[in-house]
């Protein structure tokens, strides 16, 4: 993540100089990333667009003050999930996102038969309810590193707070995940 | 607590994020594009920062008059009463036609480097990316001695259809109390506040009308023509102006490369 295409670099400099269709392929690059990190704070789709978009304007507008030796995406992200929070701020919400399992089968590879679906699916099942549980600052931060991927950079600038926070949020969050997925562990158990 | 099973249960969360159910993702580019175009910028929370770049259009003014003392929405003022003037340049908003192409660029006299350079008061300078210019001109009839380069279409340069040629630069003397050159711009022209060698300029894209200006600001005689895409900027008291059938990162990079 840390790397990027030189052709990115190209793209951001024209950008700059004004244009537009070199940053329309930025944004081509970055919007499903960007909508997915404010969807996980709006946790509405409609406020997740507008931020989304927002925020690529607004990175537009400020793309002088964006160093060219720096990885961009995290710099995009943060504007973009400041839009989001902003977004969700004015709707007056403190919505907590649920996480769902998509309705079709898992895509995953540890299906090779219909009883590892079955079996993938429990066990996705399972975690989706511990991470639902967590709290919000906790889920947030397992579900940027781990469902969507991103950098520790990317996650501290999506959350606005420092690496080293996201580091020791992030083993706190996995310890309670982990507690509570062995106290399901047994209270299933123990109803067998 | 063991390192592996951290492993294992960060492989499963991957897992999960492949199984888990978000809104598909809408295509925001054409939405971003359009909101740019518009000049229409988001509301900040801080306070506005004007950005050296924006984006002004022609169509978002109202024309009061003909040569235009213009009414401008207050979130665009502050960029307007920059780019009235830059350098030896006024640019102003008319509704009239511009004018058709004329076969005389108004340039002067042909001359070399050397002669062109012993005419005025400052050093010459020529982008690098261009190369030394084929033809300069020298124009003498005018309050300030104007000196044009031109270098001829290539496949990078194609013939602008205002010039005939790949790209003209004129650099002159700016005069604090003074412009040389006026554009008028059309609506549907676009006027955009852009970063030339470390400075702020000015991209004028589209046809607009060009015309040179005599001591008292009137425009000289059959001075006016069409003109092209145009970049327009001043540094250390000389205004360049640089036109041709190129896109905006062109210019500049032509404009960046001047030595």
């Amino acid at each position: 993540m840390e790397g990027r295409p030189l052709d990115e670099a190209v793209l951001i400099e024209r950008a700059r100089g004004g244009d537009a269709g070199a940053y329309e392929e930025l944004v081509h690059n970055y919007q499903g990333i960007a909508y997915r990190t404010a969807y996980l704070i709006t946790a509405e789709a409609a406020d997740a667009e507008d931020a989304a978009q927002t925020g690529f304007i607004k990175a537009f507008y400020a793309l002088d003050r964006f160093q060219l030796d720096r990885p961009f995406r995290p710099w995009l992200l943060k504007i973009v999930a400041n839009e989001a929070r902003n977004k969700r701020r004015s709707a007056g919400r403190r919505s907590n996102l649920e996480l769902r399992l998509a309705e079709d089968r898992p895509r995953g590879d540890a299906a090779p038969s219909p009883e590892g679906a079955v079996l993938a699916m429990e066990r996705n099942e399972k975690l989706l309810e511990a991470m639902n549980s967590l709290r919000e600052a906790d889920r947030l931060v397992v579900a940027y590193r781990f469902l969507l991927g991103l950098s520790e950079a990317e996650t501290a600038a999506a959350l606005d707070c420092a690496q080293g926070t996201v580091k020791s949020r992030t083993s706190r969050a996995l310890k309670r995940l982990r507690a509570s997925l062995e106290t399901s562990d047994m209270e299933t158990g123990g109803a067998k | 607590m063991s390192a592996r099973r951290d492993d294992d249960l960060e492989r499963a969360l991957v897992e999960l994020g492949r199984s888990i159910d978000l809104p598909a993702e809408p295509d925001l580019a054409p939405r971003v594009i359009a909101q740019i175009r518009s000049g229409v910028r988001p509301e900040t929370t801080r306070a506005p920062i004007f950005a050296r770049r924006g984006f002004v259009y022609a169509t978002a003014v109202t024309v009061a008059l003909a040569t235009a003392l213009l009414v401008f929405s207050p979130s665009t003022r502050h960029a307007v009463a920059d780019f009235l003037g830059i350098g030896g340049v006024r640019v102003e908003y008319t509704n009239e036609p511009p004018p058709g192409i004329a076969m005389d660029l108004h340039l002067g006299d042909r001359v070399s480097l050397d002669e062109a350079g012993a005419r005025v008061d400052f050093g010459l300078r020529v982008p690098e990316v261009l190369g030394p210019p084929p033809e300069i001109y020298v124009q003498k009839e005018t309050p300030t001695v104007f000196v044009s380069m031109i270098w001829p279409a290539t496949q990078d340069l194609p013939r602008a259809t205002s010039t005939g040629v790949g790209a003209l630069l004129t650099q002159f003397r700016s005069h604090v109390e003074q412009d040389f050159i006026k554009k008028l711009t059309q609506t549907k022209v676009e006027v955009i506040q852009v970063t030339a060698e470390g400075v702020e300029g000015y991209w004028v894209e589209g046809p607009h009308s060009f015309m040179l200006l005599d001591a008292q600001g009137r425009p000289q005689e059959d001075s006016a023509r069409l003109s092209g895409n145009t970049l327009i900027w001043e540094k250390n008291g000389v205004t360049y102006r640089l036109e041709g059938d190129f896109d905006r990162a062109t210019a500049i990079r032509i404009a960046n490369s001047m030595g």
